[in-house]
Order: C-alpha cells, then structure tokens, then sequence
C-alpha cells in the first residue's frame, strides 16, 4: 500500500507557481530522496504537504494511507502521523523544550497516556540521543547551533513515530558527528510500516539512510528518478547534466 | 503639587482613561482622598513622595528569621475577605533596605475593594539590593492608581517587575532616582481583555555617573483593552557614562486593542547612552505552524505563545506564593515551564 501518495500538486508562493503539477507515491517501508539545487523548490513542497499557511495549494491531492489529508488542519495532519522535519525551525523564546514536548504529546496521543509516562519518554529517549537534561529547559530552538536545531527534529521524529516523515535538509549545517548521529539515528526509525521522504542537496546523509529511490528537482518539478546510484551520479556531475524530462519514473 | 496632579490639559495624560476630576487623577470613589506634598520621610524632602491625608505609613520590618533566609516578604494589601463594605482602599507604606542587606519583597494586589490608591516609597542604602515583585489580579471592575518610588543610593541596585492581569483600569507609576553606580532593572508586563486599561509610567531619574537603567514592558492586548507606556529618562548634569534604556513590547490580538507607547527624554550630560524601542507585533505565523506542526491544535498553540511573549517577567514571579489556581492561569502551573 501507499503510505503516502502526492497527486497533481501544485503551489503559489507569493503568486507565483513553485510547484507545478507534481505527483509522487511512496510505499510503506520505503525511503525516497528528493535532490535538487537550492531554490528548486524543495522547502516550497514539504512545507506546502504540511499546511503552512503561506504557501498557497491551487490543486492537487495528498494522501497518508489512503486518506485524504489535503484539506486538513496542519494538527490534524500532525495527529494522523505526518511528520515533518523542517530545514529551520523558528526561535521560539519562551516556550520551553520540554513543556513543548510534553504538550505535543498530550495532544497527539490524547488522554491515553499519563503524563508521568510522556516526561518519562521524553526524558529517555533525550538520553539515548545524548541530549542534556538542561536542554529541555531552554527557550525552543531560541539561539541553539545548527546541530542542535536538527538533533531537536530528530528527537521530535522519534517521539512522535510518524507514519511518514518528511525530512528537509535535516543534513545541512551538520559537521561530520552531528550528521551522522541524526542520520543514523533517522535510519534506526526506518520500519516496514513507515515511509520517509529525505530532502538533501547533498549525497552524504544518503551514505547513513539508504534510500530506495531517487528523485531529481529542478523547477518544482521531478526530472529525474532512480536508484541510489542516481545520488552519486549527481555528487559527481552535479545537477548541471540533468535537462528536464517528463515527470515519469517518480511512481518507481 | 502641579507635578503630582496632572489635569487634562497636561499631555502626558492625553491617552490615559483614568478619569480625571478636579483634584486630580484619582478614581472618582477615591475622590476625597487628597495627596498632598507632605513627604514621608527626611530623605524623600527633595523628591515629591505624596502622603496620603488620613492614612497611616506602615512601615515594612521584615522578621529576623526572613532577612537571615533571604526569604521573600509576602506583601498582601488587603485580604478578599476584609470588610465587605469597605469600597475605597487606601494604603501606604515605606520601606529601607539598610547598607550591605538584600531584600526580596512579594507584593500582591487582589482587592475586591471598588477602588484602591495605593503609595510605596522604598529606598535602596548603598549597596544594597532589592528584588520587587507586584502582582495585580484585582476583581475585574477595581479601578487603582499604584505608585512605587524607588530611591537608589549609590552602588545599589533593584530589580522590580509587575504583572497586570486584572482590574478594570488602573495606574501603575514607577519612578526611580537612581545615584552613581546604582543600578535599577524594571520588567513589567500586562496581560488585558474585555475593556480593560492599564497606564504605565516609568521614570527613571539618573542622578549619578555610571549609573544603569534599563525597563522593558511587555503588553498582551484582546479584544479592546489598552495599555499606554509613558517612560521618561531624566538624566541631571554631570552624570558620565549613565546607561539608560526602555523599551515597549506589545503583543496585539485584536483590531479593537490599542497602546500608546510616549517616551521622552531629558539629557543634561553629554557622554551618555539611552535608547526608547517600541514595537507592535501578532502572531507569528511561522511560530503557529511550528507548534501545530506536532499535533498542538491552534487554541494551544496560541495560549503557548502568548504565555511565552510575558514570560520575561512571568519566570521570576515567586511561585511558591501563589495559589495553584493562579499557577495554573498563569501556565505556570506544575513544572509546565521547566525555568
Ligand atoms: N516565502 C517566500 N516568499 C517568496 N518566495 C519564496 C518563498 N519561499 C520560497 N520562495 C521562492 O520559491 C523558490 C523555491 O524556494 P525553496 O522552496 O525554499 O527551495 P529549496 O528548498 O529547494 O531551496 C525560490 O525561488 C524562492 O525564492
Ligand atoms: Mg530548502
């Protein structure tokens, strides 16, 4: 089945379309790539799939599991299992880590779970990722290293255990440790019954996370798709080579 | 006497609703209780510290056992349940915090009195410190007008932050006088709804070299409350290197909220720093989606920003003396903020 089907989506920024008439569909315990040059439009389509409210859906669909989630409420996307892991997570002063979390949880998981249980998870799964005690006490993302931003999405992918997870440029802003603890730890949440979507410019995070597709993005468009060859192809040509076809393989 | 009671004409007052009789600015039930110029204490001669006609000063000593714990000292104005009948409020009180000691005064404001008028006049001794706390969360048809006067001597230094939640309108002047090296921090905040006022006054009197004040006040407005900063920096000759700094957040909900934000300055020394910032903001939508983007509906994630816009001041309120039902309204409830 597909976890997760984009169909003829399409999107204005600012009255302009950055997405045009894209489609892609992913099957449960797939990873898919999506690389493409920076403003090709990557950012424009996770944030867009996710409800931002600045980025303006003129048509399409997107299914998780087979429903229809385009119309819902960003929450409600959220709580169905939708994740996403953005490439800059906003300041926010005065929200603290941990009360985020804990309230997320509270509403994604509703009353089932007591909130002794949720602080407990919270509090071990930091551990395991080797994220400070003290760190669930500052202010939300406010003044925190790249690292720390994209270890913090990670732990919020991981609590959260989405049934799909979009992943932008997680990689990027990452010295060489911090990229490979979060990418190894994305790889440890890869299951039969989840699908991912990894968003790069680069082909490294690709060395940890193995896809099983890869597309190519110029133009809000897939031009290209392939195996986990195609990465390294592009590493080595870059993307100058790629001329755009039609949007074809993106099924796979 | 002119200083002290503005009338209409006086333009400072242009924005304030706090009707304005004859006498002055007082709240018409509390039209009969005169200030007048008598000072409380010797050292306040030079410096316009009204008395109230008819009300006692109380004079605050903490215990022995609270001064050697560096405790907090419980201010509380008036108990909820004082005389019912008793309308008015009138209250004054001073305060020293001797040489080389440091106080932390709690001071909390739920009167269900109609109206209440209400003087500090607090001095700081060389050295000395002082960390003030008001918290304002009256019934929701009080009318009050609030003075703090804060002397600092040299090298001392104060922090004072307020909270204002509650009341119909009220008037919250904090005036320092602040000597060489002393140092003078204030944070207020206000959160208002329905048709709620609150008139903010800040001035900060520097009257020494090297000397540092810096007041920060955050307003949350819903539907057509308002909140009016006046800050003033006064800074008296030959006072080199002073710092002086104020600024006016305010988070705007509605299209019916309205803040007037009026500083002034009045430099009398060259070599000095100050800068006035104000600034209007809503929302943010990226910061909204961030928190619904993890499944927090958008009525949290507003509470969770709007909490967050005075949390500045709101994470030095001393929790332990409020109620669980004042935590709980505050968000500060539990450890659901972990500062
Ligand atoms: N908020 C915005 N306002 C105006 N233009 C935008 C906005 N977001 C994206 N764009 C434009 O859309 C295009 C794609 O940007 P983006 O989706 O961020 O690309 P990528 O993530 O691939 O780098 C760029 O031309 C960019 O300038
Ligand atoms: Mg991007």
């Amino acid at each position: 089945m597909n976890i997760f089907e984009i169909k003829n989506f399409s999107v204005n920024v600012e009255g302009k379309e950055i997405i045009k008439d894209f489609s892609l569909s992913i099957k449960a315990g797939e990873v898919h790539a999506i690389m493409g040059k920076n403003g090709s439009g990557k950012t424009t389509l996770s944030m867009s799939l996710m409800g931002h409210p600045a980025y303006d859906v003129t048509s399409g669909q997107v299914f998780l599991s087979g429903e229809d989630i385009t119309d819902l409420d960003t929450e409600e996307k959220a709580r169905k299992g939708l994740f996403l892991g953005m490439q800059h997570p906003v300041a926010i002063p005065g929200v603290s880590v941990g009360n985020f979390l804990r309230t997320a949880l509270k509403n994604v998981w509703g009353d089932k779970v007591p909130v002794t249980e949720i602080r407990k998870r919270i509090k071990d799964e930091a551990q395991k990722m080797k994220i400070p005690a003290e760190f669930l006490s500052r202010s939300l993302n406010d003044g925190f290293s790249g690292g720390e931003k994209k270890k913090l999405e990670t732990l919020q992918l991981s609590l959260l255990a989405p049934k799909f997870a979009i992943m932008d440029e997680t990689d990027s802003g990452l010295d060489i440790d911090a990229l490979k603890s979060v990418a190894e730890k994305i790889h440890s949440l890869r299951s039969p019954e989840r699908g991912f979507l990894i968003i790069t410019h680069y082909q490294r995070i690709l060395n940890y996370v193995k896809p099983d597709y890869v597309h190519v993005m110029i133009n809000g468009k897939i031009v290209k798709s392939g195996g986990p060859e195609l990465a390294l192809v592009l590493e080595s040509e870059g993307y100058e080579g790629m001329s755009p076809v039609k949007n074809e393989g993106a099924k796979a | 006497m002119s200083e002290l009671i503005p009338s209409r004409k006086d333009e400072n007052y242009r924005y304030t609703q706090i009707p304005l009789s004859s006498e002055g600015w007082l709240p018409e039930s509390l039209a009969n209780c005169e200030a007048t110029k008598e000072s409380f204490h010797a050292w306040t001669s030079d410096f316009y510290i009204p008395a109230l006609k008819g009300v006692e000063v109380q004079k605050l000593i903490p215990s022995r056992e609270a001064q050697k714990n560096n405790e907090w000292i419980f201010l509380r104005s008036e108990s909820s349940d004082s005389k019912a009948s008793s309308k008015k409020y009138r209250g004054a009180l001073e305060f020293v915090v001797p040489k080389g000691k440091s106080y932390k005064v709690f001071e909390f404001l739920e009167s269900n009195a109609e109206s209440s008028l209400l003087m500090r006049s607090i001095r700081v001794e060389e050295g000395a410190e002082l960390e003030y706390f008001v918290y304002q969360n009256q019934a929701l048809n009080h009318e009050f007008v609030l003075r703090h006067f804060v002397d600092l001597a040299p090298s001392a230094k104060a922090s004072m932050r307020f909270f204002h939640k509650g009341s119909q309108r009220g008037q919250h002047r904090v005036a320092a006088r602040i000597a060489k090296d002393a140092e003078f921090l204030l944070e207020g905040a206000t959160h208002l709804e329905a048709s709620q006022h609150i008139d903010v006054w800040a001035e900060m009197q520097h009257e020494g070299a090297t000397s540092l004040s810096q007041t920060t006040v955050w307003n949350v407005l819903l539907d057509q409350a308002s909140a009016v900063f006046n800050g003033m920096i006064r800074i008296l000759k030959n006072c080199p290197q002073t710092k002086a700094y104020q600024s006016n957040k305010t988070l705007l909900l509605s299209e019916k909220a309205r803040v007037s934000t009026i500083p002034k300055l009045e430099i009398s020394t060259d070599d000095v720093k100050c800068s006035h910032g104000a600034s209007v903001s809503t929302l943010d939508p990226d910061q909204l989606f961030y928190l619904r983007s993890r499944g927090i509906s958008r009525e949290s994630a507003q509470d969770m920003l709007v909490e967050a816009f005075t949390m500045p001041v709101l994470q030095h309120v001393p929790k332990c003396l409020l109620s669980e039902h004042e935590q709980a309204s505050l968000g500060l409830k539990g450890d659901s903020h972990v500062f």
